[in-house]
């Protein structure tokens, strides 16, 4: 036998005993299957990032249990407002508040998917699921990894698997640990339509499973409405535009009134691109006349 | 089958080739009386001198003696230079307070300090160790420092929103992030550990390989300084055989290594 063999195969015993003795006792059920998802609170919050003001007194609630998606033009704070919510960074004026409690540090309930996944290249994808984790880690994070379709790659290095991959593996580690409170930092950006699809359809299915309340950032339109209760369109740092959007599951792409929905957005969208956008920046927030989005458009 | 294993006992001795031919002219031109055994003995004689040196115990104990002096120095030195290499990595303000001063002392080529050394020590086993335990500082400090500055930040955020803090985080995150710039920073280090200890131990020494190069040097044994030179490189080879063992073993979740892993 090689020294590589050798040294494989010892490991794979080591993490097979591991496995037995976390294995032995039954399933853990110290974690409830369905935890109510947290309540989101924002007031009056801003934030500037040398002196350039990036949110700007925005306020919003979010129910628990609520799929809230947040679209905004690249560059518009989407990420910004993720890290505050998440406790990675502090804001400068107004009130976050999870579950009532205000946001000072990085929140045991919370968990943010990043844009791009994000694992330890130097720890296996079992251990980077359950990263952070005590007690039953390992099987837990085993029955992660198998609900994003992931079994049997527990022992592979994050470098031996495909992008899509790791951004299941990056879910899968977001989702161990039952969050009540899923962010969501445009986690298909990077992938194909089609992986793109099935990361929509998981996270769907998650999210019906785990009831946690989720806030999804996305550039996608589409996305946005397909997934959504809510979307909220941000724009210089505050709310544009609020949409809700008609509560039937699965969702179909042929429905006629998502269509409508789906279009009344991307005008909105496109207005704020094209248009006065640079002269009025930071002068004042657009005042909301929802009824005649379309007559404003420039085209 | 046959074929595939000559192959590759083939591709094995390959490297080794051009050193035997070498030794064979080597030998041949000393045969020859082109060489002359004072100007440079022949491959044979520095074989005999090490026979007879090694049968009697004697070369045994200097070679114990220089590793030991060289890994102590390593150990003392290396220690500390891991221990501001993360303090400062870690902690801007310590940075600050001593970064510039070791970048200044850094610029200080240490083998110039060695008449003060024997001033402060005389030539007793603390001022080798003071010499290598310099020598082999800086570029351990200075790989962990620039280690740990370069650990992906968006790694070390994902550790923060995910709970990780204190050991852990250091364990999980800062450790093997920096481990290959440490790494970098022990292959520099082993190379000026025995390039300090021959210095060292030619200067000022009563025992160890130095030593006795320097004083076969006195009485005109030119196999024994051969066979001196020879040992040097064996040991220098072997701490860099040795860090590429650990290399291996470290990172083998780097993609780099991982192409070997499925080749074999
Ligand atoms: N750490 C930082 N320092 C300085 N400026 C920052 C920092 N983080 C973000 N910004 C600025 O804040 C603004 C909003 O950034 P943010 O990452 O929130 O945008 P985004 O809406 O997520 O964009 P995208 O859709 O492209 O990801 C940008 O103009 C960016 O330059
Ligand atoms: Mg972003």
């Amino acid at each position: 036998m090689t020294q590589m063999a050798m040294e494989s195969a010892l490991f794979a015993a080591l993490y097979e005993r591991r496995n037995l003795r976390e294995r032995d006792p039954a399933p853990p059920s110290a974690r409830p299957a369905v935890r109510p998802g947290a309540a989101v609170s924002i007031v009056n919050l801003s934030k500037s990032f040398a002196g350039r003001p990036v949110l700007r007194d925005l306020s919003f609630e979010i129910a628990p249990g609520e799929f809230v998606a947040i679209v905004g033009r690249s560059g518009c704070g989407k990420s910004t407002l993720l890290r505050l919510l998440a406790g990675l960074n502090a804001a400068d004026a107004g009130d976050i508040r999870v579950d009532r409690r205000p946001v000072t540090n990085v929140v045991g309930e919370a968990r943010l998917m990043f844009q791009d996944p994000r694992l330890l290249p130097w720890r296996r994808v079992i251990a980077n699921v359950g990263i952070g984790l005590g007690g039953n880690w390992y099987y837990e994070a085993l029955t992660a990894l198998r609900s994003v379709g992931l079994d049997g790659r527990e022992h592979d290095w994050p470098a031996m698997l495909s992008g899509g991959q790791r951004q299941r593996v990056a879910l899968a580690r977001a989702l161990v640990s039952r969050p009540k409170l899923m962010l969501l930092d445009e986690p298909f950006a990077a992938l194909d339509a089609l992986t793109r699809l099935e990361m929509q359809q998981l996270i769907e299915a998650m999210w019906l499973r785990q009831r946690f309340t989720a806030l999804l950032v996305t550039h996608d339109v589409r996305e946005a409405i397909g997934l959504a209760d809510r979307v909220i369109l941000i724009e210089q740092g505050g709310i544009a535009l609020e949409l809700a959007v008609p509560n039937e599951r699965p969702r179909t792409r042929s429905n006629a009134k998502l269509a409508a929905l789906e279009t009344k957005l991307l005008d909105r969208l496109l207005e704020c691109a094209g248009g006065d956008g640079k002269v009025s920046r930071f002068t004042s927030l657009p005042v909301q006349h929802p009824s005649d989005d379309k007559d404003q458009s420039p085209w | 089958m046959m074929g595939r294993w000559l192959d590759r006992r083939g591709a094995a001795l390959l490297p080794w080739l051009l050193p035997a031919a070498l030794l064979i002219l080597w030998e041949a031109f000393s045969l020859a009386g082109v060489l002359g055994s004072q100007v440079l003995p022949a491959p044979s004689a520095v074989l005999t001198a090490a026979w007879q040196l090694g049968s009697s115990g004697q070369l045994l104990r200097h070679v114990v003696i220089s590793t030991e002096r060289a890994l102590a120095g390593l150990l003392v030195g290396g220690s500390i230079g891991l221990a501001f290499g993360f303090l400062n990595g870690l902690s801007p303000a310590a940075a600050r307070v001593t970064d510039t001063t070791l970048q200044m002392l850094r610029n200080v080529p240490h083998l110039a300090l060695i008449p003060l050394v024997i001033l402060w020590f005389g030539i007793d086993e603390s001022a080798k160790l003071f010499l290598v335990a310099l020598g082999v500082f800086f570029p351990i400090y200075l790989n962990t420092y620039h280690g740990v500055r370069t650990v992906d930040n968006d790694l070390v955020e994902m550790g923060r929103a995910y709970g990780l803090n204190g050991w852990e985080f250091f364990r999980q995150v800062i450790l093997p992030g920096a481990f290959p710039s440490i790494l970098v920073g022990l292959r520099y280090a082993l190379g000026l550990m025995w390039l300090t200890l021959i210095v060292a131990e030619t200067i000022s020494s009563s025992s160890g390989i130095g030593y006795m190069t320097m004083n076969a040097r006195e009485f005109l044994q030119t196999d024994v300084v051969v066979l001196g030179i020879v040992i040097y490189a064996m040991l220098g080879k072997l701490a860099d055989s040795a860090t590429r063992w650990l290399e291996r073993r470290c990172l083998s979740w780097h993609p780099s290594f991982q192409v070997v892993r499925v080749a074999t």
